[in-house]
């Protein structure tokens, strides 16, 4: 391979790597925690108590509908799967348009309602993965698209550049300075590179009908159509008004169970019920199997006879779907998913250590270190801003959650307002402050304010769902590790580094 | 077990590098023993991936072995480092 050509790859890595890098590094740290999202969705609703078996959720869902329902025209049953708990159950009024569905209700373990704290929990940080936050969603979805690509050709880019990927495999050199950074974000781009390529490739993969619409336009004449015949739909009769008991619905997991050869159901919907016609849609749970594609079962209300269910994959559907299932994880038992969180945190880690390692390389060269140019200023400030800034901007997220009154207007909603404005105070502090004095005051806060959410919340709140503050009191450690570490190192002086940068240059020159 | 196999299988690999050899053991080491290391770090690591899609089929095992070949590299790298800072600072 010609130096030259290593040169250019360099150049393309570097570029390719920087302007999308702060979105990357959120993306990349929501996506991660995104793998306990259902965990943070209960810690975020500690009103709701602990997992107890679907059987008995299902019954408790049937009786409180029986009781405030009985004549609805339609009812939605949700079941936690083993990370979760408490099943919410909806339903529709017959007068009601199809998509008006109410508001889901909360039954804790004795099937009462509970009256919880309107929250996005671990849906927000997913959603703020793709979708990004205050645009519309088609817009953060391409965004995202185009900070993945970029992330792909980083990636192959990278492992071109890296001279030499496998004597360095191994090393890490502390202490060195720009040797330490390049170490460190090698190490953590080889190591985990299988989940690094797999993880963005995939990523891609779930949103190629919205990049790349022609293949799905195609072949079924709309995108529309394809999804139509991947997702089933079932034909719901119509009520004919002779009242007939609907079945217990423990009996629908039973035989949905079997069908799958021992599945779990993660919902139930069911039309019509109380009627000769009501039918059953089960929808199998995602933990199940690998492929993300919905498998689902229509059985009779009355009879609890299987009607129909959803088609064997296709080769391709299933491909498409075991991709998506792979990058979402949906699937992954609890060793599994510690193993997507960690690999998950060194991807952060190694976008993080790139964005640092471009200011880091380019300070040595600057014609006067003290006052860098304009861009080199934007590029150290935006650092701060997002590789300590967005773990502090989370923390509130979660201080929220923890503060807000219980009747707050759009409580939801303020939950994400304090986060973003956390955010924006972080960036505007550090256009203010010299980086260095950002990086430990910001990295510090987020410490803090993880370590005593913890603290405070195992004190005050829970003590039922300790691992979880135990992780988010680590990270608070970790956080304030980082910004001791920095406090500690003191910067060469600027007469040292201004005749490093002498000797760097003239060494190029030679070159 | 299979964070053991992987950790196992990248240090006989690191084990084989004269850097690392020379920062564990001292000096360089000998063809016979870096080619011995090197055999038995593969092995290791072919091990890892066939014991996990045995026990765990073969597209969740796969996914698990390369997870665990990722964060066994990765302590192995920790542990090098670590090593070699105790012995300058001894």
């Amino acid at each position: 391979m010609s130096a030259g050509f290593r040169q250019t790859q360099a150049s393309l890595h570097t570029w390719s790597g920087l302007i999308v890098g702060w979105v990357l590094y959120a993306m990349f740290l929501a996506g991660t925690v995104s793998f306990w999202r259902v965990e943070i969705t209960r810690w975020a609703q500690p009103e709701i108590g602990a997992h107890q078996p679907a059987r008995i959720d299902v019954a408790h869902a049937q009786r409180y509908l029986e009781t405030h329902a009985a004549h609805a025209a339609e009812w939605n049953i949700a079941l936690p799967d083993e990370r979760a708990a408490g099943v919410t159950v909806a339903f529709r009024d017959k007068d009601t348009p199809r998509s008006a569905m109410m508001a889901p209700i909360y039954l804790d373990a004795h099937g009462e309602p509970v009256d919880v704290r309107a929250t996005e929990g671990g849906d927000f940080f997913y959603r703020l993965h793709f979708d990004m936050h205050y645009m519309p969603i088609l817009w953060g979805r391409w965004i995202a698209g185009i900070c993945a690509m970029a992330m792909l050709i980083a990636i192959v880019s990278g492992v071109i550049t890296h001279k030499k990927i496998f004597a360095d495999f191994f090393t890490f050199r502390p202490r060195k300075g720009q040797r330490s950074w390049l170490d460190g974000h090698n190490a953590l781009a080889v190591l985990a590179l299988p989940f690094h390529l797999m993880i963005t490739y995939t990523g891609l993969v779930t949103l190629m009908t919205l990049y790349m619409p022609w293949g799905a336009d195609g072949s079924n004449g709309s995108r529309n159509a394809l999804f139509a015949e991947i997702i089933p739909t079932y034909a719901t009769p119509a009520a004919v008004g002779i009242p007939t008991p609907l079945i217990d619905l423990r009996l629908a997991l039973d035989v949905a169970g079997e069908v799958w050869h021992g599945g779990h159901v993660a919902t139930l919907r069911i039309t019509q019920p109380g009627d000769t016609s009501a039918r059953i849609v089960a929808e199998r749970a995602g933990a199940d199997r690998i492929s993300a594609n919905q498998v689902t079962l229509q059985l009779d209300g009355s009879t609890g006879a299987v009607i129909a269910s959803s088609k064997p994959e296709s080769a391709g559907v299933l491909v498409r779907g075991g991709m998506i299932g792979v990058h979402a994880g949906r699937f992954a038992p609890l060793e599994m998913r510690w193993l997507y969180f960690l690999l998950g945190v060194a991807g952060t880690a190694m976008v993080a250590t790139g964005l640092v390692l471009w200011t880091v390389k380019r300070r040595a060269l600057l014609p006067d270190p003290s006052r860098p140019h304009i861009g080199f200023r934007l590029v150290e400030r935006l650092n701060v801003a997002f590789v300590a800034g967005m773990p502090l901007a989370m923390s509130a997220f979660l201080w929220a959650n923890r503060l807000l009154p219980h009747a707050t207007n759009e409580r939801a909603a303020w939950e994400i307002h304090t986060m973003f404005i956390v955010w924006a105070v972080a960036l505007l502090q550090v256009c203010v402050v010299a980086p260095r004095k950002g990086w430990i005051i910001q990295f510090g806060l987020a410490g803090v304010s993880l370590v005593t959410l913890a603290l405070g919340d195992v004190a005050f709140v829970r003590v039922d769902f300790v691992w979880f503050d135990l992780v988010v009191g680590l990270f608070g450690v970790t956080c304030l590790a980082v910004a001791w570490g920095i406090g500690r190192h003191t910067p060469g002086s600027a007469k040292r580094r201004k005749q490093h940068a002498v000797a760097v240059r003239a060494d190029r020159e030679h070159a | 077990m299979s964070l053991l196999l992987a950790i196992v299988g990248f240090a006989c690999l690191a084990g084989a590098m004269n850097r690392h050899h020379a920062d564990i053991v001292g000096g360089k080491p000998s063809r016979s023993r870096a080619y011995l290391l090197r055999l038995a770090g593969s092995v290791a690591l072919a091990a890892l991936l066939i014991v996990e899609m045995t026990y765990d089929g073969a597209a969740f095992g796969a996914l698990l072995a390369f997870g665990y070949a990722s964060v066994g590299a990765g302590t192995v790298l920790l542990t090098l480092t670590l090593l070699s800072r105790l012995r300058v600072s001894r």
